[in-house]
């Protein structure tokens, strides 16, 4: 798609800026019936670690206050980022959540859009997809590189019976031949130094560059975590539908959700 | 030899033992998941540590909580526009389809489908039917000249709920009322035509006061179910998060119980359910007695 339409394939340097400026020109309307049949970019904005939250810490905003009691999302750079995401849709290089839901979501995936911002879950499925595609780092905002990174565990509770056997189990999977392993099914990115380094995980199928995920370690951020999350999630990314839908205004909208959010935030003090 | 419907003294024991299943169903299923909520909701619950007291607190919740207060408001709003949507337009189709026209069995059998197809299975054709780009309600607009609507974009989202819970809801709605209708004697209408009443008349003179019972039974049935409305809406409107556009009070209960863990506020507020379908239906059985024309 980059090919067919003249555009430089995305670089390190990149900004948020240039990722609108792509995407506008990967927005086709290629049968001309006045509706777009190939979209900039395709992305989640209910869940913020595909997009809004990396935005939001490029341009110098925060999610939530350490001490989890308030959250930040509205404040200073952040409405910048929120006013970015908005101007994706807006311009209609982005399909709004309803249009998205409508083609089963992933427009990537299926061939619909030129561009995605996900996580490395997202690869297999891509590769064994027949996509031909290679990855980029996030772009660049007024305050630097951000990306979002979150680990994906193991648990034992603690009234486990067979607390042992699955201590067993989670050192095998922390070891050398256990990590090797979880590389090659190739969902997660190794936290093995040794292993993340070695041909398991660079060499997965798809032959792509493995190393911006290792490289993006540098600016990363960590998904933040906190009892209510599921709610204040919901309160939050679904709270803006009605903003990307077209049906309702961002600063407004943006004002109630953060109130409702920090009302959860305080029911689950 | 008796021949009566009391059983005898030997046979007792076989009355007791035919009904076995249904009195188990009816208190471990109906009475006991009823009597469980309630002590639920006196409680807090995670459905991993062990529950704690919270005596009224969750009821004070009800009151309190925005989000429920909207998806309660929501399911009232949900309910006026269903229940009218019901019992009118599945009393005018009965009225119809009790002709005698050619293809009449094709037509009933063609406006009940929708109750006994899967909710789940329909409701993703009707998504596809309102889809904003590919759905063919939008592409029919625009071929008439329209601008296409977002029919389940949030301002929209209530009234094409209601659309497709009417349309799901009125072949049983036509069943009810073509039993009602057979039952009206033909020379009832024949009476009325000899003294010169038209059609209209006829049906509003005649036929009206003559199905109330079935008037009665449907609004009381379809109430019932507005109230637990869920299946639809939930395909429908769910979003990425798990929230709703339009959220009723079932999808709020589900909401709490399963994605919060949160049993005692959801048991609360289906205990308030609970009470409000019990209220409608004490005010639905006194109207009967005032309005409700038996032969």
């Amino acid at each position: 798609m980059f090919d067919a339409a003249g555009v430089d394939y995305p670089t390190a340097d990149w900004t948020y800026d240039d990722l609108l400026a792509a995407a506008k020109t990967l927005t086709l309307d290629k049968d001309n019936d006045g509706k777009v049949d190939q979209y900039g970019i395709w992305s989640d904005t209910w869940d913020m670690e595909l997009l809004w939250s990396e935005a939001i810490w490029a341009y110098g905003g925060e999610i939530i206050s350490d001490d989890h009691a308030k959250t930040l999302i509205g404040e200073g750079g952040a409405r910048d980022a929120w006013t970015f995401i908005d101007s994706l849709y807006k311009e209609g290089v982005m399909p709004t959540p309803t249009t998205s839901g409508e083609f089963g979501f992933d427009l990537f995936q299926s061939g619909m859009a030129a561009m995605t911002t996900i996580g490395h879950w997202a690869v297999p499925g891509y590769v064994q997809a027949g996509i031909n595609f290679d990855v980029a780092p996030m772009p660049k905002g007024p305050a630097g590189q951000a990306t979002s990174v979150n680990s994906a565990g193991f648990v034992i509770s603690k009234d486990s019976k067979h607390a042992d056997a699955a201590f067993e189990f989670i050192k095998f999977a922390l070891s050398e031949a256990g990590q090797k392993r979880l590389a090659e099914l190739g969902f997660a990115i190794p936290v093995l130094k040794s292993v993340a380094e070695s041909d398991a995980y660079l060499k997965q199928p798809g032959d792509l560059n493995q190393q911006v995920f290792l490289d993006s370690v540098a600016f990363a951020h960590t998904k933040p975590v906190f009892k209510g999350y599921e709610e204040w999630a919901g309160v939050v990314g679904d709270g803006l539908i009605p903003v990307f839908d077209g049906e309702a205004e961002l600063n407004a909208t943006l004002d109630e959700v953060i109130a409702a959010a920090d009302e959860v935030l305080a029911a689950n003090k | 030899m008796d021949y009566g419907l009391k059983p005898l003294g030997r046979e007792r024991h076989w009355l007791w033992l035919m009904l076995t299943p249904t009195v188990i169903g009816l208190l471990f299923g109906t009475i006991g998941s009823l009597l469980a909520t309630l002590g639920l909701s006196l409680f807090n619950w995670d459905l991993i540590n062990a529950p704690k007291w919270a005596g009224a607190e969750n009821y004070v919740q009800l009151f309190e909580n925005k989000d429920y207060i909207e998806a309660f408001t929501n399911t009232l709003k949900f309910s006026a526009l269903y229940v009218p949507g019901v019992v009118i337009i599945s009393l005018l189709l009965a009225v119809l389809l009790n002709r005698k026209i050619r293809g009449v069995g094709f037509f009933r059998t063609v406006y009940f489908l929708p109750t006994v197809t899967s909710a789940v299975a329909t409701a993703l054709v009707w998504n596809m039917i309102y889809g904003k780009e590919t759905g063919i309600l939008n592409f029919a607009l625009e071929s008439l000249g329209f601008t296409p609507i977002c029919w389940l974009c949030t301002d929209n989202a209530m009234m094409s709920v209601v659309i497709v819970n009417v349309w799901g809801a009125i072949g049983e709605g036509m069943i009810i009322f073509l039993a009602g209708l057979t039952a009206i004697p033909r020379d009832y209408y024949e009476a009325a035509s000899l003294d010169g009443a038209s059609d209209f008349q006829q049906f509003f003179r005649v036929t009206l006061p003559l199905v109330t019972p079935s008037i009665f039974f449907q609004t009381l049935i379809s109430a019932i179910n507005a109230f637990q409305a869920y299946d639809y809406i939930y395909m429908l409107t769910r979003r990425g998060q798990g929230d709703s556009s339009v959220p009723v009070a079932v999808y709020s209960i589900y909401r709490n119980a399963f994605h919060f863990f949160r049993m005692g506020d959801a048991s609360a507020q289906a205990i308030q359910l609970a009470i409000l379908v019990a209220v409608f239906m004490a005010v639905m059985f006194w109207w009967e007695r005032r309005y409700v024309t038996y032969e």
